[in-house]
């Protein structure tokens, strides 16, 4: 069938300009070196700090037995360990969630039209596109996964582990690509589109426990998380990064994005097929 | 033509927008192989919603159109296979160079890795691109990428191409270049071409027919001779400069003399069309002598096919209708991608 071979080639183009964008590549490096060097040194602080107040006020009290900052981060170590899965789960999303900008410039730029006067088969434009954006994603978080051990993250699954997380991390950016593609593809001005993307970014990062554990958010916000796909990615990731191979979780997490995947995925192919018929 | 065969054969095609706006308005056209086919109108007159029916890329509200024997709306795939198309986006991505872009291009129309080379070689040299081949296309001037962009809908072979406005934004030695290889093209391959233009001169110098549109409706289809012996006459414009009065008498005394066919006005002009334009121009003047009015401005041509618009709709061509803000955004884009150096 065609439809694999114009996957491939969709997919081809975008890889091309990623390597051509520099500015692109080298943000993807900056970035996450920005989160971790000033929210995770300031947050591991905090935390440390938070922590052995606790545990001066509780021998104070007479109370028993040591406690650990891990209680406080949800069995992490320390803040850096901690976010890292959050940091990671936060580039896949940015990944995945402006993944609809390129079909509105596309469309823009008369290429859409180029592309859609040519017998390929509808659905490998987003397709494609959402395997480029996984693949660049990829990238992005590998660099990401050798930030965080130079910060002093120990990835307690190892390479096995890593391979997971970067593949867990794609699929979801992939997801997200899902959304975002089919949103360009009814929305013909790139300003809405980044109107949209501003205000979903935020509110699903911080409904997460991307940055802050699920214990400190109040009860709603806890209730909306669990309906968050964020939450889904960011558990199996901190459980490959320092809780070990506790396949339960590990599963159930990588199924809900695999099931996202595949409903974004097709509504990205439907709204394709519907706005160029 | 009815012994030729059709290539594109139309029958009362419409396009409704949503919300109500008819762009095509039942338009009856049929092409025949190898011709050159003109659509002449200014921008919102419905040339663009024909070419995007056309090319299957927007649906057909009512009527009929074959395209290489296929019904588009029925068969729009197998029309996609057919037909190449090179929009007025100069829609080239100036990330990938020229060999990537035709690459691309070719693999999207399913040939094979020995055709491609084959083919990109040919066309290549074709469009006179071969040194340049492994260049990015964002270091390529306007008339370059527009000929890549042409090559690029040359690479699998259309029976017909589709040329949506192929100079705009071009200077007028790059109008000329691409002019050339347009009719190389129709010569070589043997191929039809389907073009729009709001150019007189480009619709003059390619087209075997034209068609006239104004508002979604054909005035008028013929050969550009044709259309303008339809006027039947030099014409004649002139400015008059008068208090007010006496405008409407010179104008009844200019309509009286037997060398004159018509007498029109169009904004500021009067445009007459006389049979023989140098012996007719002393005796207008003749005519007026004894009236307050004065010729401030006047003069004689061959008709051209600008007199022809305005003799089949009653307005200029430059009277353009404005169009949507999205239109003219991409129209402003085309222009500065075109101009870039």
């Amino acid at each position: 069938m065609k439809l694999g071979s114009d996957i491939y080639y969709v997919f081809w183009r975008e890889m091309k300009r990623f390597w051509l964008q520099k500015t692109r590549v080298a943000m993807t490096i900056f970035q996450p070196l920005i989160w971790f060097a000033l929210m995770g040194s300031t947050m591991n602080n905090l935390t440390q700090g938070m922590a052995a107040g606790s545990l001066m006020k509780r021998m104070m009290d007479g109370g028993t037995g040591p406690l650990l900052i891990k209680n406080f981060l949800d069995g992490a170590p320390d803040y850096m360990t901690y976010v890292a899965g959050g940091i990671i789960a936060m580039t896949a999303l940015s990944g995945g969630i402006f993944g609809g900008t390129t079909v509105v410039w596309d469309r823009r730029l008369g290429f859409l039209n180029k592309m859609l006067a040519a017998p390929i088969n509808r659905a490998s434009i987003p397709l494609g596109k959402m395997l480029a954006i996984a693949v660049q994603n990829t990238i992005q978080v590998a660099v990401i996964v050798i930030i965080a051990m130079i910060f002093g993250v120990n990835f307690r699954t190892g390479l096995t582990g890593i391979l997971l997380i970067l593949f867990i991390a794609a699929l979801f950016s992939m997801g997200m690509s899902g959304i975002s593609l089919a949103l360009g593809a009814r929305l013909k001005s790139i300003e809405a589109l980044f109107a949209i993307i501003n205000m979903l970014f935020m509110p699903l990062i911080f409904s997460s426990p991307a940055m802050f554990p699920a214990s400190a958010m109040p009860g709603w916000l806890l209730a909306f998380s669990h309906w968050n796909p964020v939450t889904y990615v960011v558990m199996p990731l901190r459980v490959l990064i320092y809780k070990g191979w506790l396949w339960k979780d590990i599963l159930f997490g990588a199924s809900v994005i695999v099931g996202f995947v595949l409903l974004t995925g097709a509504l990205a192919v439907l709204q394709f097929r519907q706005s160029f018929s | 033509m009815p012994q030729k065969t059709l290539t594109i054969e139309v029958k009362g095609l419409t396009k409704i927008y949503p919300g109500g706006i008819r762009a095509v308005n039942g338009v009856d056209f049929a092409v025949a192989e190898g011709e050159i086919f003109g659509m002449l109108g200014p921008n919102g007159a419905g040339k663009s919603s024909i070419i995007t029916m056309l090319t299957t890329l927007s649906s057909i509200t009512g009527g009929t159109a074959l395209v290489a024997g296929e019904d588009v709306a029925a068969h729009p795939y197998r029309v996609r296979r057919a037909i190449g198309y090179v929009s007025q986006d100069l829609a080239v991505d100036d990330n990938l160079t020229g060999w990537e872009n035709l690459f691309l291009q070719a693999k999207f129309y399913g040939l094979t890795n020995e055709q491609v080379k084959q083919r990109l070689n040919e066309v290549l040299t074709m469009v006179n691109l071969k040194d340049r081949a492994h260049d990015l296309a964002e270091t390529y001037s306007g008339g370059m990428r527009k000929r890549l962009d042409i090559a690029e809908g040359l690479i699998h072979r259309p029976r017909i191409l589709f040329l949506d406005e192929p100079t705009l934004g071009l200077d007028i030695q790059t109008r000329q270049e691409i002019w050339k290889y347009i009719l190389f093209l129709r010569k070589e391959a043997g191929m039809t071409i389907f073009l729009t233009t709001h150019y007189m001169e480009e619709a003059d110098r390619l087209c075997d027919r034209i068609a006239i549109i104004d508002r979604g409706v054909i005035k008028a289809i013929d050969t550009p001779d044709r259309l303008k012996a339809e006027i039947g006459g030099d014409v004649i414009t002139m400015t008059l400069n008068d208090s007010g009065r006496g405008i409407t008498r010179a104008v009844e005394l200019i309509k009286g003399l037997p060398e004159v066919r018509q007498v029109k006005s169009h904004a500021e002009e009067y445009i007459v069309i006389v049979e023989n334009g140098e012996l007719t121009v002393p005796k207008i003047f003749e005519v007026i002598r004894d009236t307050d009015t004065k010729i401030t401005k006047i003069t004689v041509k061959r008709p051209a096919l600008d007199d022809v618009y305005l003799h089949f709709t009653g307005r200029g061509l430059r009277d353009e209708i404005e169009g949507s803000k999205e239109e003219g955004f991409r129209q402003r884009m085309v222009m500065r991608r075109a101009r870039r150096r």
